[in-house]
């Protein structure tokens, strides 16, 4: 191993294992005061992971508190590693952690409230859609309109919950009117896509879902709809139709 | 007179590195301000508001590119990845400077994403100038590369740290982002003199200095960038414009950021050394 790759790793395991007796050994001058170094380098270096990780996580803060949210903040910091020079990209499998988190196990909701704010960082720094054209769904004959194929606009994204992660997410907005109620019982999918005046998230019907995630999948529409019959038997293509044309997810027909 | 390196192009005058809180902000008002610095990684994106954002600001104020996590000095390759983005970017944006730290941030495939300090040995001096290399043949264009602050020193030392720096400006072409306040703390920890830094870089190699304020524990200097520049800092950012001429400067503001006519306060002060060394030149001169 080269000297340099050496010292950065003994480096890596004083932060994150608390181990610094190699990385002393690399040091210069005194060495109290070299622990002194390397305190301050493990402060920060801890610090800026579970501060990045939290800064994406605002509506699960707001739901446990602040304090309860950064000490799970600072246990992904210490345990999952980081993969990329972009902090933005640090904090994806938080989720997974506060589902296996013993303090949080009365919220079993959480995990997929975490899932829906990572999602929604995601959409919020997506490819920007094209313009929209649905002129072959315009042109051609209804009876061919199965064969049909949708780009769907990139900014979006799908959750499929147990939970009410909708309605949780509403209460929790800032201009929320002050009903809270939550019906616990109640699955919710959601829809989360940026518009011009910010993220939405929004209710999708079983059928929506499914038909939203075939066509994402570039199924025919044909193949959407059975999908979209198969989970809601009520399901309303035409009113799916409209309400996905209106809000610009289905960017072009071919 | 001496004139900033080639890399870059902004105006020789006070800039203020632009923060999230101040967005609106700017957008609404369009301030005064000479320039603007943004991290480049906040803006790796494929689009969306951010970017679009950055794309006005870049229509009416001059811009500098800030890397915080190429991890130049890291024993591993560079990040494909990580250089296609800031190439993207920089192809977007086109901005009048683009800078990087010396420093690693990452060692095998873990990411610490913070700017740790380098053993000033050769192994070292060669692995990050093929790096620099590396990203300005990326880039096609030259980069400026800045002193970090440093809690910690290590053994062999080959080399000061200053020789460091300019042996990695020679060897590349790249410039140096001089951070003072940086060569303060560092030299307060290691008991170096900060004037030896200063004398260690060529006249010319320079292309941007940056300023902010520092915190103290126990002793030990800690670059937090959450307070004024200290008057020490004030000095020797005098005693580096009379060095290397005046130099796009650049205020830094990261933790408990003040309203933005604080951080104004701040680039006027800066202005005014600018404005007195670009002077007292021009009376020599004559």
């Amino acid at each position: 191993m080269s000297a340099l790759r050496e010292l950065q790793t003994d480096f890596a395991a004083a932060m994150f294992a608390g181990d610094a007796a190699k990385l002393l050994a690399h040091c210069a001058g005194d060495p109290e005061r070299a622990r002194q170094g390397i305190a301050a380098y493990r402060r920060s270096v801890l610090a800026n992971l579970a501060a990045a990780v939290q800064a994406t996580y605002p509506v699960s803060e707001n739901i446990v508190g602040g304090e309860f949210l950064a000490a799970a903040c600072r246990r992904y910091a210490e345990s999952h590693p980081s993969r990329s020079g972009d902090l933005n990209a640090y904090g994806d499998q938080f989720a997974a952690l506060l589902a296996d988190y013993a303090a949080a196990a009365s919220l079993p909701y959480l995990p997929d409230v975490a899932r829906l704010e990572w999602l929604i960082l995601q959409v919020h720094g997506a490819e920007d859609a094209p313009a929209q054209d649905l002129s072959r769904l315009a042109t051609a004959p209804p009876e061919s309109w199965g064969e049909l194929r949708f780009r769907l606009d990139p900014a979006h994204a799908l959750l499929a919950s147990r939970w009410p992660v909708v309605r949780i997410w509403e209460v929790n907005q800032p201009d929320n009117g002050g009903d809270f109620a939550v019906d616990f019982r109640q699955p919710e999918n959601a829809l989360i896509q940026r518009r011009p005046a910010g993220i939405a998230v929004e209710r999708l019907g079983a059928g929506e879902q499914a038909l939203l995630a075939a066509l994402q999948a570039a199924n025919t529409l044909g193949e959407a709809v059975e999908q979209a019959i198969s989970d809601d038997e009520d399901f309303d293509l035409q009113g799916a139709l409209q309400r996905f044309i209106g809000n610009g997810l289905l960017r072009l027909a071919y | 007179m001496p004139t900033p390196h080639p890399a870059v192009s902004l105006p020789i005058s006070a800039g203020l590195g632009l923060r999230a809180p101040h967005l609106r902000q700017v957008r609404q008002e369009m301030p005064a301000i000479a320039w603007f610095e943004v991290h480049s990684e906040n803006y790796f994106v494929s689009g969306g508001p951010a970017l679009a954002v950055l794309e006005e600001i870049r229509q009416n104020y001059p811009l500098s590119l800030h890397g915080v996590g190429m991890s130049l000095g890291g024993a591993d390759d560079l990040d494909r990845d990580h250089l296609r983005q800031l190439k993207a970017l920089a192809a977007r944006i086109q901005p009048a400077a683009i800078s990087e730290h010396l420093c690693w941030s990452a060692i095998g495939g873990r990411w610490l994403n913070d700017l740790l300090p380098l053993p000033y040995t050769r192994e070292a001096l060669d692995q990050v100038c093929r790096h620099v290399e590396q990203v300005q043949e990326t880039l096609g264009r030259a980069i400026l590369v800045e002193n970090v602050s440093s809690y910690l020193r290590f053994l062999p030392e080959e080399m000061p740290e200053w020789t460091f720096v300019a042996e990695v400006a020679k060897r590349t072409g790249c410039g140096v982002l001089l951070d003072v306040n940086n060569i303060h703390v560092s030299a307060c920890n290691h008991g170096f003199s900060a004037a030896d830094f200063l004398a260690g870089i060529a006249v010319g190699s320079v292309g941007e200095i940056h300023l902010a304020g520092y915190e103290e524990v126990d002793g030990l200097l800690v670059d937090t960038h959450s307070r004024p520049v200290y008057p020490a800092v004030w000095e020797l950012y005098r005693a580096a414009l009379e060095r290397f001429g005046p130099l796009p400067t650049l205020i830094e503001w990261d933790q408990d950021i003040p309203s933005l006519d604080i951080l104004q306060g701040e680039a006027a002060t800066a202005q005014n050394y600018l404005d007195t060394v670009t002077e007292a030149r021009h009376v020599r001169a004559a």
